[in-house]
């Protein structure tokens, strides 16, 4: 008798002839998330097993396996060689302290087993019965399960509960993406959602020091270090900003300071992109919620990229992005109040819907290629 | 970084190796528990006894001290000792050690009631007078703010308190004033707080000092009976020592000490140019801790601008820099501008003239720098 960790995935059935590429990055990507634990994995038709863990990381198992995309499901079981009495005594053990309505359900993969699934549950339900006076049968609308999988001669696994994972594809399965992070509420939450879809992330931040302090950088460490827990990893870049806003600042007229730092974030993201075979920008705009993300701003900041800008978030309210924020841990980071990029050199009135033929004009005093280029040989690298 | 001018003594202030080095046998030859019954054990309790003896005659005619983890301890030790029934009254320039234990205690139903401020932060006494009745059971007032450095006169405060209800129980914050203005805590003072670490001690000592008067003290701590009951959990040995030899350090040159940062003070002030920067403290504030706004400029980049040179300042409370504005100024009723570009420089008794003429010929440069940049 021992405890197994039963993972389940869910959509890399549908994926046909690419099935076994997609469970071969899920094998590794869990494989990756458990580098620090001693366990056995095993394969099985439709599930993967965690056997031979130390029973008191069992929790800590089944936290980093949360954070791994393409698993759908996971229970904690008990295996126990396929015996009628052995089985039943793990059954009644699982419902000893429990009240309410149960139902057994058998799964017989074992056929020589010598009784029908619906026997066996018959009889392990009996058994429960009697041991369990709070108990009474149910089959239609349980408040519990007791799953029964027979697998082989030499285990059946028993199991209540069927923990939600966190979905999606596996990393790695989707390209890689720049994410590009402010330290806010959202970025965080656009790179949670493009790992569920399987892709890989880099992030990039840009930094203006003294205009924000290192706790503002510290910040946007720890949220791309949360947000890397998703993917596997990854690379933060620290693009040094503050020479690029002054220079804004000085030549162009005050109501377009956000959408000439969107245009130059965007430019720089995307060279920073294509340097580490990022294929996409991922950004955290949400439609109309602040005055850079109209469709008329994010036109111009759009209109100087040629890879393609994922925004996850686009038709997301706040509340909805919050909801997930606190999911992902990100949320009690991203409010800290220090000095954000935009609020010293923020104008009183931002342009809400800038034309893209004066954008134009008004970029236009800037030498856009220098100072890019003196941005980029500057950036500072992070791996988390 | 090469040697960095430290000028956020308020937040906390830098070890004294000294103490540290004479408390270090407390750390290894002398670790025995002091509520233990064997010889080792008493002895140590005995030197804490000695320590709680040097530390309560240091400002006070022989009160009580109570050891705690620090000032924020102290403080809601006395607070949610008293204030279970009718009325409290604090002011709204205390650390937030003290507002928020207040604002939990309203929160949850409870009459808390907070006097308004002068422009320099120090308590307007007419209005904390008018809000003590004959219900008010407990009255806090700081004694030397901790963003400004406005220093309230407890003493004559509290025996106006006293005047209009006798049976209240008066506390003070004493943290930012302890070992640093010389006083002496009169008889109508009930409770006092003070922290080790903002006097060159270490960070996890703090002490509440409880006039003998005083019976009903409830602990906030509750266990093996330690501190007379009032605060349970095994002493912190080595860190009472050290507070307690920084204590005397501090009482040797107290006056000289104060005589000098006042000279800082000074320097400091003049040495500014004023066409730049608000002065919010005043001339009465502590002498060691100065709160100035750089006018509609941010307060944290000029901070991060000083750092780059190897200096550091504060901006607003330590404690507080969490939220953007400072609470306090904002309800004296400073303009945004104004609460943007609030910094605090706060000296020790090591700090000299030479370090804040450096310092002030720094900020009134950064400050043009900034301008500049800024198109202002």
């Amino acid at each position: 008798m021992k405890k197994v960790i039963i993972i389940r995935w869910g959509e890399l059935h549908l994926k046909g002839k690419n099935r076994d590429y997609f469970q071969n990055l899920l094998e590794e990507n869990i494989k990756k998330a458990l580098k620090d634990f001693e366990y056995k994995f095993v394969k099985i038709i439709g599930r993967y097993l965690i056997e031979d863990f130390l029973d008191l990381e069992e929790t800590s198992i089944l936290n980093k396996l949360k954070k791994v995309s393409g698993i759908h499901t996971a229970s904690i079981a008990t295996s126990v060689t396929t015996d009628l009495d052995e089985i039943t005594k793990v059954a009644v053990e699982l419902s000893k302290y429990k009240r309410g309505t149960f139902k057994v359900e058998t799964r017989r993969a074992y056929k020589e087993f010598p009784m029908q699934s619906t026997e066996i549950s018959r009889v392990i339900g009996g058994a429960i019965l009697r041991e369990n006076d709070n108990l009474s049968v149910d089959v239609h609308e349980p408040d519990f399960t007791v799953y029964i999988d027979m697998r082989d001669k030499n285990s059946t696994l028993c199991y209540t509960d069927v923990i939600k994972m966190m979905g999606g594809m596996p990393v790695g399965s989707a390209a890689k993406g720049m994410l590009m992070i402010s330290g806010g509420i959202d970025s965080p939450v656009a790179g949670y959602m493009m790992a569920k879809r399987g892709m890989k992330l880099d992030a990039i931040h840009f930094h203006s020091y003294p205009y924000t302090g290192e706790a503002a950088k510290e910040k946007v460490i720890t949220l791309a270090k949360k947000v890397s827990e998703f993917t596997g990893g990854m690379n933060l870049f620290v693009v040094p900003f503050t020479e690029i806003q002054e220079a804004i600042h000085e030549k162009c007229p005050e109501e377009y300071m956000i959408t000439m730092m969107r245009r130059f974030m965007m430019r720089i993201s995307e060279k920073v992109a294509s340097f580490h075979n990022a294929q996409a920008i991922i950004t955290g705009e949400s439609l109309g919620q602040v005055a850079s993300q109209t469709v008329e701003s994010i036109n111009s900041s759009n209109s100087v990229a040629t890879i393609p800008v994922l925004r996850p978030l686009i038709a997301f309210d706040k509340v909805e992005i919050i909801e997930i924020a606190e999911k992902i841990d990100t949320y009690e980071t991203s409010i800290l109040p220090y000095e954000d990029c935009c609020t010293v050199f923020l104008p009183k009135y931002p342009i809400i819907k800038p034309k893209l033929d004066k954008v134009l004009k008004v970029e236009s005093v800037l030498d856009v290629d220098a100072l890019i280029s003196r941005a980029i040989q500057n950036i500072e690298k992070i791996e988390l | 970084m090469g040697n960095i001018l430290y000028f956020d003594n308020a937040a906390t202030t830098k070890p004294l190796i000294s103490a540290i080095e004479k408390a270090s046998v407390y750390n290894t030859e002398k670790f025995y528990n002091a509520s233990a019954l064997y010889h080792n054990g008493l002895e140590i309790s005995k030197e804490l006894a000695y320590s709680r003896q040097i530390i309560s005659r240091s400002i006070s005619d022989d009160f009580d001290v109570i050891f705690t983890s620090c000032g924020t301890e102290s403080d809601n030790t006395a607070i949610f000792s008293y204030c279970k029934r009718g009325n409290a009254v604090t002011t709204l320039g205390e650390h937030s050690a003290v507002h928020n234990a207040f604002t939990t205690l309203k929160n949850n139903g409870y009459d808390a009631r907070f006097a308004t401020l002068n422009k320099d932060g120090s308590v307007n006494i007419n209005s904390l007078l008018s809000l003590i009745d004959k219900n008010t059971v407990f009255v806090s007032v700081v004694h030397v703010n901790n963003e400004t450095g406005a220093v309230n006169d407890i003493n004559k405060i509290a025996k106006l308190v006293k005047g209009i209800n006798s049976r209240i129980v008066f506390h003070s914050d004493g943290v930012q004033a302890f070992m640093k203005i010389p006083y002496k805590l009169c008889d109508e003072i009930d409770l006092y707080s003070v922290s080790a670490h903002k006097i060159n001690a270490l960070k996890g000592v703090g002490a509440l000092f409880k006039n003998k008067k005083i019976r009903n003290l409830k602990p906030y701590l509750i266990g093996g009976g330690q501190e007379s009951g009032l605060r349970s959990g095994t002493e912190n040995v080595f860190g009472i020592k050290v507070f307690e030899y920084a204590t005397e350090t501090h009482l040797k040159t107290l006056k000289t000490d104060y005589s000098k940062a006042l000279e800082l003070k000074n320097e400091f002030i003049n040495g500014l140019n004023l066409n730049r920067f608000t002065i919010i403290s005043s001339e009465t504030s502590s002498p060691y801790v100065i709160c100035l706004s750089a006018n509609g400029l941010k307060g944290e980049v000029l901070q991060h601008m000083l750092e780059n040179d190897g200096v550091i300042i504060g901006t607003g409370s330590a404690c507080s820099s969490k939220s953007p504005h400072s609470r306090m100024l904002k309800s004296i009723g400073y303009e945004p501008s104004v609460l943007d570009g609030v910094i605090r420089i706060s000296f020790s008794f090591e700090t000299t003239i030479n370090e804040v003429k450096t310092l002030t010929t720094l900020l009134n440069e950064k400050v043009e720098i900034l301008l500049k940049t800024m198109n202002l």
